[in-house]
């Protein structure tokens, strides 16, 4: 049995989740969440760690050399660095819209990865 | 009697574009939004990262995507918008004075808003020793050139200040292939948020010196490294703990500045500690007719507080353009020293106001009090910025009231 702390990182409160685990690894109990969603987190987090990426994507002809952009739903924690690097290869075109599909299912991960900004072409 | 004259809003980041929004919901005649980049959004266009409008809006957004929401709020609500102009002035009858490429133009407004935001502090504030080397950054112009211009600052790089700033650009260089070699904060508590701390420093193996500051850089024409010490609770570089550490790029996160230059030059008064605006629970400055909301007021930790702050302050800007002034707000608050601030300064004493402060350090179940009101407060920090709603008893027919703390 052994007893793991961290911070939940699902909102600015950041509470300070206390998780024990039996000998296999599963979890007996999680304590010190103030809402479900950090209870989640800590289930989550204790067999596969996922994070909200968010990157840069070039993009041509535009008012700004980058775009930002972001995965839909959570991504493998361990391949954040990769998949950031991976995004840093792709170009789009402007003009580009908030929400605009950059690539569909993002290097297999399950999320897409989206356009976040308005960017009009460069006049 | 209502004054057609516009309420004016000095700056289009989230504050402005919110309170601009309020004001014509409330009934302002016509408002017009000003800023001096050719896009809306103010800081939250360099802010990628996502964490903004969870209680808003409850969706995480990234800095980009919210300033959209808000945009698109504004736009929609028929604000009007100047861009890639300057505010130069204001004066006492509210005449603002602005400069662009068609030169200089006179805008009489009936009520004016200041969302001017902040600056960051820099290295000749802080002195720190060495010769001037490139590759010394604050952060927020790293974020800047790294997320629009596509420019990384270095290869190696070292962030002095553990605030969010800091650490978000702590895994941003290390997400776009930079190593970052440490991060240093020269008091004994990270700045930033708990949650910050573990996305970007824990998630990377980044390490983080707490109680350490830079004592030099060392380089000529590019940074080469620098000296790390620690420090003593005077913080004073404790002799014999020096080490040394290989680097290209120094990133400053070292506090931010409420920009009031147009507030100052106008003679409305600051918050000598914070360099914000001092206002009412009205939002209102020392000069009629003039508000105040968003960093230019104080720094925040959070949009969703920032977003409530200025609502209300866009809401009294129309109000004032309608009805004319408020009730004088002439009780004065002040704080012990358990806090590092109180916004606002005054109030009138006749109707319940949201006060909103720090504390200088983290205390737990702690017994918030001001007047006969009292509140207990599970957490308190100083980089998590707290509000409380008090009655308008708690302030009627006193001259001054001073909010303290009770340790449990």
């Amino acid at each position: 049995m052994s007893e793991r702390e961290l911070t939940c990182i699902i909102c600015p409160n950041g509470c300070l989740l206390k998780i024990v685990t039996d000998n296999d690894g599963k979890i007996e109990s999680v304590d010190g969440f103030k809402c479900r969603r950090g209870k989640e987190y800590a289930e989550t987090e204790i067999v596969s760690p996922m994070r909200t990426l968010t990157a840069l994507v070039k993009i041509d002809k535009g008012e700004f050399a980058m775009c930002p952009v972001r995965t839909t739903t959570p991504v493998p924690k361990d391949k954040i660095i990769s998949l950031a690097q991976k995004a840093l290869t792709l170009t789009v075109t402007a003009p580009v819209k908030t929400g605009d599909v950059v690539v569909k299912n993002f290097e297999n991960t399950g999320a897409d990865l989206i356009v976040c900004r308005d960017i009009d072409v460069c006049s | 009697m209502t004054d057609k004259k516009p309420v004016v809003v000095v700056g289009a980041g989230p504050a402005g574009l919110i309170a601009a929004t309020a004001a014509k919901k409330n009934g302002a005649s016509k408002v017009i939004l000003i800023d001096r980049e050719k896009h809306a959004g103010g800081i939250l266009n360099q802010c990628i990262h996502a964490g903004f409008g969870l209680t808003q809006f409850q969706e995480e957004l990234t800095g980009t995507q919210y300033a959209k929401r808000v945009y698109d709020m504004a736009e929609a609500e028929g604000v009007e918008f100047i861009y890639d102009t300057t505010v130069l002035s204001i004066d006492e009858n509210k005449v603002v004075t602005t400069v662009n490429q068609n030169g200089v133009t006179d805008i009489e407004a009936g009520a004016v808003v200041l969302c001017t935001g902040c600056r960051e502090r820099s290295r000749a504030a802080i002195r720190i020793p060495g010769e001037r080397p490139a590759g010394i950054y604050t952060a927020g112009l790293a974020q800047k050139l790294v997320n629009i211009a596509g420019m990384m600052p270095g290869k190696r790089v070292v962030i002095l200040g553990s605030g969010d700033i800091g650490l978000i650009m702590a895994r941003r260089l290390t997400l776009e292939g930079a190593v970052v070699c440490a991060v240093v904060e020269v008091m004994s508590r990270p700045g930033g948020l708990a949650r910050n701390i573990a996305q970007c420093l824990d998630d990377f193996n980044i390490p983080l010196y707490l109680s350490h500051t830079i004592t030099q850089i060392k380089g000529r024409k590019r940074v080469e490294g620098v000296t790390i010490a620690k420090v003593d609770d005077k913080m004073r570089p404790v002799s014999g703990t020096e080490f040394f550490i290989d680097c290209d790029t120094v990133l400053l996160s070292v506090g931010l500045i409420p920009e009031n230059e147009i507030a100052q030059n106008a003679g409305v008064a600051l918050n000598p500690v914070t360099n914000g605006l001092s206002v009412d629970e009205n939002f209102m400055t020392t000069l009629k007719g003039v508000f105040g909301c968003g960093n230019a007021l104080h720094v925040h930790d959070l949009v969703d507080n920032l977003a409530i702050e200025s609502a209300k302050a866009g809401e009294n800007a129309a109000l004032f353009t309608l009805n004319g002034d408020f009730e004088k707000s002439e009780v004065q608050l002040k704080t012990d020293a358990h806090f590092g601030y109180i916004v606002p300064s005054r109030v009138s004493g006749t109707k319940p106001v949201r006060i909103q402060f720090r504390v200088r350090e983290p205390h737990k179940n702690a017994i918030v009090q001001i007047g006969s009101f009292k509140k207990k407060i599970p957490f308190l920090q100083p980089n998590h910025m707290e509000s409380v709603t008090v009655p308008a008893e708690v302030f009627k027919n006193e001259k001054e009231v001073t909010l303290c703390l009770n340790e449990n």
